[in-house]
């Protein structure tokens, strides 16, 4: 019987009361707050601290240059969209694995996973943080700089996008269309100019009502809400822009090219312009490069970079690379090549010279002194003659990588890229069709020397921005960068003129087929890497 | 032995109806736990007493032989106590003794005793004409109601006469004749009249094969007879008999409308089920598992879906139960009894009922299991060719002598063993259970282990004058896995072992590490590189790159039933479920790079999930008019589900091997926190109105309150059903030799889904501790998604029972479907919610049964399943209006994942599953173009998909056989899978570097033959196996498969061998996949990596499905 009154007991005082539990009926109160995602911020949080403005601008500028997102391998984002592409394509670097068998994009084989992840990140990640800076600040006449930082920073972004694929769904995003049209590459550009102008004005009006105002500086990597600083960046963005279009369109290029520098704020001009991206408030940024190369081991010098740093016994040569672990020597691995054995193209090459905490340059004053200098020789009013512009912008580049003094190596008028070859496997050898042009300016050489002599030294100092050089080659031809081993696009591109474009993403064919039939149309040829660009149109 | 008087009469015994009652309700438990190979009489029996009753005597009975008795209580009534003296007596013997000159007598089964009236042939029959007299009295219901119309007649006379509204008859009758007394929907019943002049009669409602009631919705037993839809039950000891660790896949082949299929995750791995087809595009396809009535929590983690994933896969939460708790199963394949479940049901119901305590002796069952473990299907080595030096790949000269290097040696020859205890005990009142189980298991990828403990009790008591039943029980679950292992690339030892060169020597890679004097300690040797497929050492993946998850599962249940008076009674339940998962990553020193830093990686991630169910159920059980019979249940439900999960980790920063946070690289590491909170509220009911226990109308109503229901359009959901049964074998009086049993049933129903948590209330989710945009456009009028299935089936019962046949045709509508297509990035957003989409689903699941002696002494019993289903996809997206801008938008397929040369693609008018592949090249004629030049094949340069077929099958078939004679018994199960194809990367990467048989048979014959071509070997299988999944076309293969999938033989040592010092033993030895009758698939087709609806039919080196042999000793002590 104790047993039995114990279990009464229980069934009393345990029993009972879950029972009840039971018959709350309509206790439903709580449901919002169950069905509301407690890891995630609300729409009323984000009105906190202006975070709705705020924090996606720092969205925006982690996936320009796509740095981790994802747990676990977001290092693989950077290394598709930028590292198996623009630094491969621009001879920067070669890839040291052996991806789908080694029949990928790196040597023309269009991996459809690789190359449309430029375009996600731009469209899923740039565009939807700058859509909801829009939507917060329209109408309000006071938010307006906020809005033209936003303008800065995506005119940043889909510039490098429609590098790579050409049109673009760009001007009508985000008006709640679930099928968006593309616009050609020349309305995307020409809204690039009218977007960056309008940024500047207001920005500098909003700089001179409220000197020493800066309203982002927690949510700002690059510039720590600068907005000075951001000027400078748009008028060296809109040159650089500018100079794309020298070959399509050269008036408006003069024109564009000719504002940025005449500007008050004008373009860089020292090392502590350039826009770097870090870790700062509290958001770590962990160079990808570095994990690309050093962890995955997918990544080595490029044959180019060893044929031209060497040949030139360049001085920022050690800044860039590391001697390889096997014989000492710099060896660069040529694009285009068939790995069969990883370790055949990895312990034999030379790794990149990045640490975890390099910061990712976006823009260097070194480049924009090349641009100018291009700009001299094409008779644009660009603050100075084309030779100085070319010799201060190799010192700005030494100045970069903290090379000491360029006044020996620009008098160097003998040292020419160097013959390659690869310490792995012969047949991959380059003897002919190197690069000839030397260091030292010659004010008498023809205007196409003097281009390809301040492209190339425009190269060098680009590193290891890759997808920047790689448009600048489209553009110019310049550097002369070595053509793929192996050909594996099936006729679709030539090996002499090299990739000039990405196909557009599968994605796009499943989920917006009409907008993207209007894209194809727009191209000069078929959609596939062989197909020039608009603004590609060097005769 | 000495007779008592014979006496006659229908005085129920009050005293022991209690007992009776719970001596039923214990019997009908006992009748599924039974070991089903015990066949011939040889236990005995000792006891001597003076007037003993005859429960007493059952009772000593049960507790000597340990077999079970199984009595209608109303043919108790009025039996005489005996005298008896055995020693040693077999149970035959004494039963046949102490039922001696009794209206009854006994059959026994599967160590069953059924009680049963005795047949007419043996009846009682009076020596000498004796004068007639005028009997009176009343018949009645076991409840006490009165029949009126009953026949009583007397036995092999001419008389007979109807009762009145009272229930009464009279009628003239010899005083040693026999009355017999028969009601349409009641057991006929004879009477000996013995002189008497008042004889009341109760008669007990006819059961089909002695009372056969099963486990329904809720706990709720029903009758079979009275079902309006498709239950199908299984014996603990049918899905034990060839023990799995993981119960389910003993449900293969042995269940109709059932699609199963096992994670090639090796021992303790999920399991798939889906139940008549597959119902939503984007939801859950799997069935629910419901123990003792309450619902388990969906405890399934992410898997594979991708080329990339698989290592550290981990066991679903049915996998945690102790397979000896299981007393049976009961599969509702339909969602009609299901609707009483809410929105988790809609995919149907396994209900597991656990053992309870049965009162008596202490019983004492001690079992082990033990399985040793091989790789079933494998693809094809060669041997024969070679390596260049330093080339990964076989392409090199053919070898002198082929090599010796056999990828099977990799594999280990697994083990699995079960130790299990279970102890039964207790009295009238209060009877407790007690089980441990420990599983100890290795698989054939070597370290690949699985742990699981297994503790629970339970006591269930009888209170208050046995108003008051309580049932209580706790148990605790513990599960250790290390190295599950299922498809994929990354830490999958299998792609170098697969692949490795035929020309190097595998014998210097399994020492996998070597000193490094710079960093010194020992890092892995691998000079091969990664070949771009993320290889390891193999040697290196399995002992220094480690998966282990630790699980701790506490489930506790109280549940009590309170008898208001005869016709209500009121239940509550309450189950708490708690499951902690720790899971561990560790990445040695020298793991690939893609992985961990050179000092290694380590990640831990916990779960807890925590759920509470509560109900209130008050059943009724009233006779409304003498016909008319309720059976309802009124009750409300709660179920509360809390999840929290979070990880941290990443690479090491600077001491090797040290797995711990401290030692995490911090700028780099991964932190990762999930939770929610779901609950739902309903309130539910069912009516059955049973006319003359012949035909039964079925009503369910639930109603839903969801909390992810908020902001739709909806704040509950209503399901209701309705079904109708009839028995035309007693409505129409059909009985006969041939035919003993007719049901037609229908049913129909409705069941919702409320949409995913979280999806209406736009939020941002924070990356890095800033938010950011939100990947989907914010849901608003969403709707939950419906279900509208309709059954029909016919159960038939022929050959007094013999043989049976049940068919049920069914089909469902699953329409509003919650659907999440992807939208271009140009919108700004990866996909969005809205109520689209529509999927029919109808087929036919039959099951045919045959039990029966077919030869002196030789008992076979049969049963065949087949299980047919059809798929469709109505609609996708049609004609969608967006709000926003008025557009109107179309989707009519839909990609749901794939390889690159696989792909699953959901298509209006295709079917759930329908697999699309890659192609070659083709010229105008559609043949595969060939260069002439070049003599060289090519990929399809447009990446045109063409269908290759569907996951699915077109039909399962399973047959299985049961043979006893004497203490021997053999069984074996045959499973088919007919039609559905799969795609084998394995075969293609085998291809491409040359390690395949086939690769060497086309080098022997001088090449392959394409549209008249020879080409060369090499150069064609670099194409077709090339990229990184081949050209999908070239490795389609037909899932078609036909097996033996379990096969046991069994003997039983009897308690006399033993001087009855223990019970008996049993001794088995059993199998499992034993043998392919057919199979042309390199892999095996019912083996998949993902137990989710898609990533199915696809083999990216999945680990083979396991063929266990082993044996098993049960002892009852």
């Amino acid at each position: 019987m104790i047993m039995e009154t114990n279990k009464w007991k229980f069934f009393r005082k345990s029993l009972l009361p879950g029972l009840a539990l039971v018959l709350c009926f309509g206790c439903t109160k709580n449901f919002r707050e169950y069905n509301t995602n407690p890891n995630a911020a609300t729409d009323a949080q984000l009105q906190y601290d202006n975070l709705a403005t705020g924090v996606f601008f720092s969205q925006m500028e982690q996936n320009i240059f796509p740095t981790a997102q994802e747990p676990a391998f977001g290092d693989e984002m950077y290394q598709i969209v930028q590292n198996l592409c623009g630094d491969v394509y621009s001879g920067y670097m070669g890839a040291s694995n052996n991806w789908f068998g080694g029949v990928n994009s790196t040597n023309y084989a269009m991996t459809p996973s690789w190359y449309g992840q430029a375009f996600n990140r731009a469209f899923l990640s740039v565009m939807p943080a700058w859509l909801s800076i829009r939507k917060k600040t329209t109408g309000n006449p006071a938010m307006q700089h906020i809005y033209a930082l936003a303008q800065i920073i995506k005119v940043e972004s889909i510039s490098r996008t429609t590098d790579m694929y050409g049109p673009l769904p760009y001007t009508q995003f985000g008006s709640g269309s679930l099928s968006t049209p593309y616009d050609p590459q020349s309305t995307i550009y020409y809204s690039f100019f009218t977007d960056l102008d309008s940024a500047i004005a207001t920005l500098t009006s909003y700089v001179q009502n409220n000197p020493g105002s800066m309203p982002l500086a927690n949510y700002d990597l690059i510039y720590g809400g600068d907005y000075t600083k951001w000027i400078k960046f748009a008028n060296s963005l809109k040159l650089r822009l500018a100079m794309r279009l020298a070959y399509v369109d050269p008036a408006k290029a003069q024109q564009y090219a000719e504002a940025a520098v005449a500007n008050s704020y004008g373009v860089f001009t020292t090392d502590a312009d350039d826009a770097l991206l870090a870790s700062a408030d509290g958001i770590n940024i962990h160079n990808p490069l570095q994990i690309i190369c050093y962890n995955f081991g997918d990544v080595r010098m490029g044959a180019n970079m060893e044929s031209f740093l060497t040949g030139y016994k360049d001085p920022r040569l050690p800044f860039l690379f590391n001697p390889a672990v096997t014989d000492g020597k710099y060896h660069g691995i040529r694009n285009g090549i068939t790995i069969t054995n990883k370790s055949l193209y990895t312990d034999p090459f030379s790794t990149l010279n990045v640490q975890p905490t390099t910061p990712i340059r976006w823009m260097s004053a070194a480049e924009m002194y090349f641009l100018r200098a291009e700009g001299a020789i094409r008779g644009w009013n660009m603050g100075g003659s084309a030779q100085s512009l070319y010799e201060t912008g190799i010192q700005t580049s030494f100045n970069q990588w903290g090379a000491g003094s360029a006044a020996n190596y620009i008098l160097d008028s003998t040292d020419k890229a160097a013959p390659y070859s690869d310490p792995s496997v012969n047949s991959n050898n380059m003897t002919t069709g190197l690069s000839t042009i030397t260091i030292h300016w010659k004010a008498t050489d023809p205007m196409e020397t003097q281009l390809e002599r301040i492209i190339t030294q425009k190269w060098i100092a680009t590193y290891p921005d890759g997808q920047e050089a790689w448009s600048e080659f489209r553009r110019t031809r310049y550097p002369k960068i070595f053509p793929v081993a192996i050909n594996n696009s099936a006729g679709l591109i030539n090996t002499t003129t090299q990739i000039r474009r990405l196909p557009f993403p599968l994605t796009e064919y499943q989920s917006n087929a009409a907008g993207v039939a209007t894209g194809v149309s727009e191209l000069k040829g078929g959609d596939n890497g062989g197909t020039k660009l608009w603004w590609d149109a060097k005769p | 032995m000495q007779k008592t008087a014979f006496c006659s009469g229908n005085v129920v015994q009050s005293s022991s109806k209690i007992l009776l009652v719970m001596k039923l309700t214990l019997s009908l438990l006992i009748v599924g736990m039974l070991s089903a190979n015990a066949r011939g009489i040889s236990q005995t029996v000792t006891f001597s007493g003076r007037n003993v009753t005859l429960d007493k005597l059952f009772d000593v009975i049960e507790s000597q032989t340990g077999y079970s008795i199984f009595a209608n209580k109303t043919l108790l009534q009025g039996i005489r106590p005996v005298t008896v003296a055995a020693r040693n007596m077999p149970i035959r013997d004494f039963l046949t003794a102490i039922l001696k000159d009794q209206p009854i007598d006994f059959v026994i089964e599967n160590r069953t005793i059924f009680i049963r009236e005795k047949s007419p042939a043996v009846a009682m029959v009076a020596d000498l004409p004796p004068p007639p007299i005028t009997v009176t009295g009343t018949v009645t219901g076991p409840e006490g109601q009165p029949l009126q119309g009953a026949t009583v007649m007397i036995k092999g006379g001419h008389a007979s006469t109807s009762t009145d509204e009272k229930g009464r008859f009279t009628i003239e009758a010899g005083a040693g004749a026999t009355l017999r007394i028969s009601f349409v929907g009641y057991q006929t019943l004879d009477i000996p009249v013995k002189g008497r002049a008042t004889i009341d009669i109760v008669l007990q409602r006819t059961l089909s094969e002695l009372n056969q009631v099963v486990v329904t919705a809720l706990g709720i037993r029903r009758q079979t007879k009275a079902l309006t839809y498709n239950v199908q039950e299984v014996g603990g000891d049918e899905v034990n008999k060839v023990k799995d660790a993981n119960f389910i896949n003993g449900l293969t082949g042995k269940v109709a409308g059932v699609t199963i299929n096992s994670a090639s995750a090796g021992i303790g791995g999920s399991v798939r089920v889906v139940m008549r087809g597959e119902k939503s595009l984007t939801g859950n396809n799997n069935a629910l598992y419901v123990v003792d009535g309450i619902p388990l929590p969906n405890l399934t983690t992410n898997q594979a879906a991708d080329i990339f994933s698989g290592a550290g896969a981990t066991g679903d939460g049915i996998s945690n139960l102790n397979p000896d708790d299981i007393a049976s199963i009961s599969v509702l394949t339909g969602p009609a009894a299901a609707a009483l479940y809410g929105n988790q049901a809609a995919n149907g119901v396994i209900l597991v009922t656990t053992k309870k305590g049965i009162a008596g002796r202490l019983s004492v069952n001690v079992t082990n299991n033990t399985n040793f473990l091989s790789p079933f299907v494998l693809p094809q080595f060669e041997n024969q060719y070679g390596s260049d030096q330093g080339d990964f790949s076989s392409w090199g000269d053919k070898l002198q002598k082929p090599t010796s290097y056999d990828p099977k040696d990799f594999f280990n020859t697994g083990y699995n063993a079960t130790e299990a205890i279970d102890v039964s005990t207790g009295s009238d009142k209060d009877q407790t259970y007690l089980s441990a189980a420990r599983v100890d298991a290795g698989g054939i990828i070597p370290n690949n282990t699985l742990t699981r403990n297994n503790f629970s009790i339970r006591n269930t008591s009888s209170l208050l004058d046995g108003r008051l039943t309580l049932d209580l029980g706790a148990a605790y679950i513990n599960v250790g896995e290390q190295n599950m292992l299922s498809q994929g690339q990354y830490f999958n030892p299998l792609i170098p072992i697969y692949l490795f060169p035929r020309g190097d020597n595998i014998e210097k890679y399994k020492v996998y590490e070597r000193y490094d004097a710079t960093r010194n300690f020992k890092t892995q040797f691998w000079p091969y590189g990664d070949e771009g497929f993320q290889m390891q050492n193999p040697y290196w993946i399995i002992n220094r790159d480690f998966f282990i998850n630790n699980k701790d599962r506490y489930l506790l249940t109280a549940a009590a039933k309170y008898n208001i008076n005869s016709w209500i009674n009121i239940t509550g339940r309450v189950k708490l479920d708690d499951n902690t998962t720790i899971g561990e990553k560790k990445y040695y020193a020298s793991t690939a790079g893609l992985f961990a830093s050179p000092a290694g990686a380590y990640y831990r991630a916990t779960a807890i999930t925590k759920q509470t169910y509560a109900d209130i159920l008050v059943n009724i059980d009233k006779t409304l008019t003498r016909s008319l019979r309720l059976t309802a249940n009124v009750g409300s439900s709660y179920l509360d589900t809390k999840y929290n999960a979070d990880s941290y980790g990443g690479n090491l920063l600077s001491v090797p091997n040290l797995f711990s946070f401290t030692n995490v690289n911090q700028t780099q590491a991964t932190v990762m926190q999930d939770s929610y909170h779901d609950q739902s509220q309903a309130v539910f009911g069912t009516a059955e109105l049973s006319w003359r226990n012949m035909a039964f109308l079925d009503l369910t109503g639930r109603n839903d309150w969801s909390s992810a229901l908020v902001n739709t359009t909806a704040s509950s959901i209503f399901y209701p059903s309705v079904g109708a049964s009839a028995v035309l074998s007693d409505l129409l009086h059909m009985h006969s030799q041939t035919l003993s049993f007719l049901k037609v049933r229908g049913s129909y129903s409705e069941v919702g889904n409320p949409p995913q948590r979280f999806i209406t209330i736009e939020s941002y989710p924070i990356q890095g501790g800033f938010p950011v945009t939100s990947s989907y456009l914010p849901a608003t009028g969403l709707q939950p998604e419906r279900t509208k299935s309709t059954e029909a089936g016919v159960n038939m019962k022929f050959f007094r029972n013999h043989l049976s046949l049940d068919v049920t045709a069914y089909q469902s509508n699953t329409y509003n479907q919650l659907f999440n297509p992807v939208l271009a990035p140009s919108t700004g957003y990866s996909s969005f919610y809205i109520n689209a989409g529509q999927v029919t689903n109808k087929g036919i699941e039959a099951a045919l049964g045959f039990n029966g002696r077919i030869a002196r002494g030789l008992d076979w019993s049969s049963t065949a399943t087949f299980t047919l289903n059809r798929n469709k996809i109505v609609k996708l997206l049609t004609n969608y209006n967006d709000h926003g801008t008025g557009q109107t938008v179309t989707v009519d397929s839909l990609s749901v994942g794939g390889t690159g040369s696989y792909m699953m693609s959901l298509v209006r008018g295709g079917s759930i599953g329908d697999i699309y592949v890659t192609t070659l090249e083709t010229d105008e004629h559609g043949h595969i173009f060939v260069d002439a030049a070049s003599k060289t094949v090519l990929a399809d340069p447009n990446n045109t998909y063409v269908k290759a077929g569907n996951a699915n099958p077109r039909y399962n078939i399973g047959f299985r056989n049961s043979f006893t004679y004497r203490n021997f018994n053999f069984s074996f199960l045959v499973a088919a899978r007919i039609g559905g194809v799969g795609v084998s990367v394995t075969q293609a990467i085998m291809d491409r570097f040359g390690v395949s048989k086939t690769s060497a048979d086309a080098r022997n014959a001088g090449g392959v033959k394409v549209n008249g071509y020879l080409i060369p070997a090499q150069p064609y299988y670099q194409v077709v196996g090339g990229g990184v999944a081949g050209i999908g076309s070239m490795y389609v293969y037909s899932a078609t498969n036909v097996r033996l999938g379990e096969a046991s033989l069994a003997y039983d040592i009897p308690a006399s061998v033993f001087r009855n010092k223990i019970q008996g033993v049993t001794l088995a030895l059993t199998g499992r996949n034993l043998f392919m009758f057919y199979n042309k698939a390199p892999f095996d087709p019912e083996s998949t990596a993902n137990t989710d609806t898609y990533w199915q039919g696809i083999d990216y080196f999945m680990q083979p499905s396991l063929r266990s042999v082993g044996f098993s000793v049960k002892v009852k002590l």
